[in-house]
């Protein structure tokens, strides 16, 4: 009997395991960005995007408008044309914030914020949607007052900012999601941005041929930019 | 008589320190709190949004079609594919390429009016970014080539004034 108990024990556990256990640390997808701003300027970039969570370099591996590659590591930003460093820039520390994070932590649903210094400070529901108001500290110097994040099903689907004057600052709806395993990722976002007199500008990021965990191009992932400095 | 009154006093002391905390609170909480937000805020304009994007989806359709046809390709073609998009990258969603100011000032002119010290500056302030210097150094060349230029003309009139008083 207690034999049976422990062979029953034993495939429930590797079931479990497999089931939930997984460990997704790796995502590579096409993708390609639109953006269309109010002022009539309009730009397309396509390429093939590469993100390791263990790694933590964003690669963006791109095709068009010109073959280049763009990699964000830490603060900075390295952009890289004909295996030549053309420009460095520093940027704020994005990529545990970007969706390849997010969605490989499986922090996706509440856009990160759930650890984060924002406050969550009210929860309701509006017809299918559950909306968390999460509120900016004061000592935190920006324009944004709170932002909503809605979820139907426990899944992402957008996410407000709202400014001081209570007026919405930028829209992002998260689309088409793809289910691999236990793993989500939104092929579409959508960003709308809201000018001061109201006009809109338009931002749709699209991914195709996600791969998640991929182990056969492991180069891909991490770039070598100690022969750049 | 005294005890009761200062019983009662104590009591009223109490209960308007705990009022006045409550009152704190409830203030406080009305203040964090965020108004709602409205339904209808989270519809997508999408016949508006696909008006905006109409260029950009047919050519993103044309280079799904042609892959590895690059901006340069299609300018050199003449394709009217570009005709309302610019050549910048942008993956990260932000034209980053646009603004190549240092401090509201195009590094060109760093070269061009402060010689070797902008460039330098150039070099430094922009964490060693070879696109930027490389328009400081052209600034700065072209600088030096005017004042080289200015001083030839000047030392011959100069020449030329004296050989003439002579």
């Amino acid at each position: 009997m207690l034999k049976y108990f422990f062979f029953l024990l034993t495939t429930v556990m590797t079931y479990h395991g497999i089931c939930f256990g997984q460990d997704y640390f790796r995502i590579k997808a096409d993708f390609t960005v639109k953006i269309s701003l109010n002022d009539s300027t309009k730009s397309l970039t396509k390429g093939i995007v590469y993100y390791d969570k263990n790694i933590k370099d964003l690669i963006y591996d791109i095709s068009f408008p010109k073959i280049e590659k763009w990699i964000s590591k830490d603060t900075s930003l390295y952009k890289v044309k004909n295996d030549s460093l053309y420009q460095r820039v520093t940027i704020p520390s994005i990529n545990e914030f970007t969706v390849f994070h997010l969605a490989l932590n499986a922090g996706l649903n509440d856009f990160g914020l759930k650890n984060s210094i924002y406050k969550i400070n009210k929860v309701e529901k509006k017809e299918n949607l559950v909306l968390s108001y999460y509120k900016i500290p004061e000592k935190v110097n920006t324009l944004i007052d709170h932002v909503v994040i809605a979820k139907r099903d426990n899944r992402l689907e957008s996410v407000i900012m709202v400014g001081k004057d209570q007026k919405i600052l930028s829209k992002q709806f998260f689309r088409n999601y793809i289910k691999i395993d236990a793993f989500e990722f939104p092929q579409q976002i959508i960003q709308v941005l809201y000018t001061v007199s109201g006009d809109e500008s338009y931002q749709v990021t699209e991914f195709r041929n996600v791969k998640i965990n991929d182990m056969t191009n492991s180069k891909l992932y991490q770039i070598n930019l100690k022969k750049y400095e | 008589m005294k005890k009761v009154l200062l019983k009662s006093l104590s009591f009223f002391m109490a209960f308007v320190m705990l009022a006045s905390q409550n009152q704190s609170l409830l203030a406080n909480s009305l203040v964090k709190s965020s108004p709602g937000i409205d339904e209808t805020a989270f519809n997508l304009d999408e016949n508006a949004m696909n008006a905006a994007l109409a260029d950009l989806n047919e050519l993103d359709a044309y280079l799904s079609q042609n892959e590895g046809v690059t901006y340069a390709d299609l300018n050199a073609a003449g394709s009217d594919l570009i005709k309302n998009v610019s050549d910048i990258s942008a993956p990260l969603g932000m034209p980053a390429e646009g603004d190549d100011s240092l401090m509201g000032i195009p590094a060109f002119w760093w070269g061009c009016i402060l010689g070797w010290v902008g460039l330098l500056l150039v070099y430094v302030l922009t964490d060693k970014d070879k696109e930027q210097t490389k328009k400081a150094l052209t600034g700065c060349l072209i600088a030096s080539g005017v004042y080289i230029v200015f001083y030839v003309v000047y030392a011959v009139w100069i020449v030329a004034e004296t050989t003439a008083l002579q």
